[in-house]
């Protein structure tokens, strides 16, 4: 891990994510975003652009997911946090719904994601059934 | 539902954040309880009692 949990909070009004809350959390944000600007503004190989930044955004996501996982929150913001989740997932949902009888649009992107969504929950009962 | 969480912390002379801390949860959970808006879990309820040098049966009052 690179950054500290102590330099974040957890998102609750605008997404998911972390919100800096130190000088230290907004320095840690510049310098992963900075070398990613400065390489899109100076001319260097397409492929190494390309590249680097995934490989960049990879490391950022994985390091900022590790954060975000060692926040410890307290019974009441877990609750919290799980009806605000469940409320956000059945916004989508119907956005979805919605899209596929309005468009008569039958992209198996959304059947994937309706699918998934009902597997990630029956595996989420089965993993809690016994807890 | 009522608490005496209040009157309990005031006896120890402990602040909000002090009893969040000894239970590990937030202040603002530990406002929550003591004004009966917040129901909690058995082991938070435990937990705050144990702190408070009480039992959960004085501490929380269930109209």
């Amino acid at each position: 891990m690179i950054g500290n949990p102590k330099w974040f909070t957890l998102r609750k009004y605008t997404g998911w994510g972390l919100t800096p809350i130190t000088w230290q959390g907004w320095l840690y944000t510049a310098l992963f975003v900075a070398p990613i600007a400065i390489l899109e503004s100076i001319s260097v190989a397409q492929n190494f652009k390309t590249i680097f930044t995934t490989v960049w955004i990879i490391i950022f996501l994985a390091d900022i997911f590790h954060i975000m996982t060692q926040l410890k929150k307290d019974e009441r913001e877990h609750l919290h946090e799980a009806i605000s989740d469940r409320n956000a997932l059945w916004f989508m949902i119907f956005v979805l719904i919605g899209w596929v009888i309005f468009k008569q649009d039958l992209n198996p992107i959304f059947f994937i994601a309706l699918i998934g969504a009902t597997l990630v929950k029956a595996a989420t009962n089965f993993y809690l059934r016994d807890k | 539902m009522q608490t005496k969480i209040k009157e309990y912390r005031a006896k120890l002379n402990l602040t909000q954040d002090q009893l969040a801390n000894l239970v590990g949860v937030r202040r603002e959970t530990i406002v929550f309880l003591e004004q009966g808006k917040y129901n909690p879990s058995l082991k938070l309820a435990h937990d705050v009692a144990k702190a408070l040098e009480t039992s959960i049966n004085e501490l929380f009052i269930f109209n």
